[in-house]
């Protein structure tokens, strides 16, 4: 991993000039990437890659993406905008508005991870979007914004970064999808701050072509009386190797944590999920749920880190897997590491393979064998998929429409057409 | 072929695992009417009515089955669906996450194809076959028998059978779990949807349930095999003695014709 595409420190630095980019985001960019050149290399002797072919995510023989090597859009509605709602490039953003990112990115965020790859990501970064929603401001609809990646043999670095101030409310729905014909290597990194009372939901719908390894890093700050829920869908891409990691650190702080994965083929989804507690009162729920037919795999570590002062929280983990053949596999290793005594705290995973009786049972109705199995794909995704609710704005006398709505059809969609190859 | 009788069974073998549980069995079920299978735990009644479904462990090993003419044991079990036929099980499956108005619907479209309604018309459907069984519309939101108390899961089963119409339903023991009232409700729910053109297999322990429900014909099977076959009054008769002695008669009533 360390003979990087051939960039040298100086290469950095003429990269950064030439991106205009200001002083201290040149030395943000060179001191992560001091920190990978330090940081030790992965190795299959690590616990975290002992299940992982290096092999797949070496850059040697990859050239550094171009801005051009990948379409990202967003549209951000008129209303937004007006009441200060910031969703743009980061690359503009920095011509246009840096000191505006710079209590942000690549901050606090990243920089305790100490984990080679994603100091890399820091430093390289090449795509990125900003979004910032000012302080009790509720955007009422979803934010879309995709990403598309043309070019193979690419090492790409996309950056998401979401500030949600005091009191605000935001949901954002990104998919990123890929038409490539050689291998590519995608660090991506997602940094949310979800500041007092702010409620964020942010979806991420995952949909790489089979060229695509991926290496994923989501990093999410809860501050006081905040909520945040995260749903990650992961379809495609050969090999996903993702961490999903939620500081709780402000009292009360809330995070619901989904995700809905499916692999066939060869495809292997490695999931690292930290639920890290650090304020009282604080509670995480997740839920991950995987279907995996062909020979695809999924390893599934999750940790609960419940620190000293996280008195009174409750933090509840559940991994379910559904296999569609018996070659496909499936791994999960809780792990719970609970320093406060007064804490409620439950963990939970499974393992099994489509019923042959609810199968008969559709089918008797019916339902082709295909949906059958369909259905109850459907069914054993909707415990995840029908959590996903953006939160209703507030003081709002109705019940409002659920703006969600569209997101989880949306998903469903493409969830239908990994089925559709699955089965 | 509409002018064939509705089910055929001929000397039908069936095994489950290499077993051989169904010991040959011959029957017909002409439209309109009414049959009622009766015989001992583990005589081999889900066995026929899984083998009738097309369940891929039940393997006819010999004999045949004629549905309006047109041979059975070929087709998979949905493509007997979509030909009319229906199966109440008595172990409904649960589906969570599937809703009891999504399944329907998708049944409905499974089955009726082309002529698939509406999902305006779908809805109207569903909400009178409610009505006729004295279900609650709150019902349509739950996860299909996820948690379901035995008696609702029957009632599913027959709001199943009411939306997909079907030519010919096979109640494996529909009436076992019910309470009175709902008895009396799924019953008169089977004999509105009963028309000159459906036929019904109706598997029950209890002749109470041929109370509500007039058979036409009463079968016993013991042991994989029907010994015998007769009017109402066989089913008061071997509530009264049990079905002991059966067996024995079987020759006499099978010569009987
Ligand atoms: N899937 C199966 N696997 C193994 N054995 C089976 C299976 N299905 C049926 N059998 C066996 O076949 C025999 C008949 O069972 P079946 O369920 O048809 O009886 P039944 O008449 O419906 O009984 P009950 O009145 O208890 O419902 C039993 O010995 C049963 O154990
Ligand atoms: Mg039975």
């Amino acid at each position: 991993m360390s003979s990087i595409i051939s960039i040298t420190q100086d290469q950095l630095a003429a990269l950064s000039q030439r991106r205009h980019e200001p002083e201290w985001l040149r030395s943000l960019r060179l001191s992560h990437w001091q920190r990978f050149e330090q940081l030790p290399e992965p190795s299959t002797h690590d616990e975290e890659w002992r299940r992982n072919d290096l092999s797949q995510f070496d850059l040697a023989s990859l050239t550094l993406a171009t801005p051009e090597a990948m379409a990202v859009q967003r549209a951000l509605p008129p209303e937004a905008q007006a009441a200060g709602v910031r969703f743009a490039d980061l690359a503009e953003m920095v011509r246009t508005a840096p000191e505006a990112l710079r209590p942000w990115l690549m901050s606090d965020g990243l920089k305790t991870t100490d984990r080679k790859w994603v100091a890399l990501h820091s430093a390289l970064w090449t795509h990125g979007t900003f979004l910032y929603v000012p302080p009790h401001v509720t955007v009422a609809v979803p934010l879309r914004m995709t990403c598309h990646l043309t070019q193979g043999g690419v090492a790409v670095f996309p950056h998401t970064c979401i500030v949600a101030d005091r009191g605000s409310q935001v949901m954002l729905f990104e998919t990123t999808t890929a038409a490539t014909d050689r291998r590519s290597v995608v660090n991506t990194a997602t940094e949310l701050f979800i500041q007092e009372e702010a409620q964020v939901a942010y979806v991420n719908l995952q949909a790489w072509d089979g060229q695509v390894v991926s290496l994923t890093t989501q990093r999410a700050h809860i501050a006081r009386g905040g909520q945040c829920t995260t749903l990650s869908v992961y379809l495609g891409g050969q090999t996903t190797k993702a961490y999903v990691e939620t500081l709780l650190t402000g009292e009360g702080a809330v995070a619901n944590l989904l995700g809905l994965h499916m692999g066939e083929g060869h495809q292997q989804v490695d999931l690292h999920t930290l639920q890290d507690h650090h304020a009282p009162r604080t509670t995480s729920d997740q839920v991950y749920k995987a279907v995996l037919g062909g020979s695809a795999r999924s390893l599934y570590t999750g940790l609960i880190h419940i620190r000293k002062p996280a008195q009174k929280s409750n933090a509840y983990q559940l991994n379910k897997n559904l296999l569609l053949t018996n070659t496909a596999k499936a791994d999960s290793i809780p792990k719970l590491e609970i320093e406060a005594d007064d804490v409620r705290c439950t963990h939970g995973a499974a393992v099994g393979h489509i019923d042959a009786e609810t199968e008969f049972y559709l089918m008797s109705r019916g339902l082709s064998r295909q949906e059958a199995g369909r259905l109850i794909i459907h069914g054993f995704f909707e415990q995840v998929l029908g959590r996903l609710q953006q939160p209703p704005p507030q003081g709002a006398a109705d019940p409002p429409r659920n703006m969600a709505g569209t997101v989880q059809e949306e998903i469903l969609e493409a969830i239908d057409r990994k089925i559709a190859a699955a089965l | 072929m509409s002018d064939a009788p509705l089910l055929v069974i001929e000397n039908l073998h069936v095994s489950v695992e290499g077993k051989e549980i169904i010991k040959g069995i011959s029957l017909q079920v002409n439209r309109g009417e009414v049959h009622a299978l009766m015989g001992p735990n583990g005589s081999g009644k889900s066995t026929l009515s899984n083998a009738l479904g097309g369940h891929p462990r039940y393997q006819v090993t010999g004999g045949r089955i004629l549905f309006q003419g047109e041979d059975l044991v070929a087709m998979k079990a949905d493509e007997r669906a979509r030909q009319g036929l229906f199966l109440a099980f008595q172990y409904p499956q649960a589906i969570p996450g599937v809703t009891v108005l999504h399944f329907l619907r998708m049944a409905m479209k499974a089955v009726r194809g082309a002529e698939t309604p509406s999902p305006k018309q779908m809805r109207q459907a569903i909400k009178e076959k409610l009505a006729l069984l004295e279900m609650d519309e709150a019902f349509l939101q739950r996860y299909v028998n996820d948690g379901f108390s035995g008696g609702e899961k029957k009632r599913c089963e027959i709001l199943q059978m009411a939306v997909l119409q079907p030519r010919l339903a096979v109640l494996d023991e529909t009436d076992s779990g019910l309470d009175i009232d709902a008895l009396r409700v799924v019953a008169n729910g089977v004999n509105r949807l009963m028309g000159p053109t459906m036929g019904v297999l109706l598997i029950t322990h209890y002749q109470r349930l041929l109370n509500y429900i007039q058979p036409h014909v009463v079968h016993v099977l013991m042991d994989g095999r029907i010994v015998r076959s007769g009017g109402k009054e066989l089913a008061l008769e071997l509530e009264a003695k049990g079905y002991e002695g059966s067996d024995t008669e079987a020759t006499a009533s099978g010569k009987r014709g």
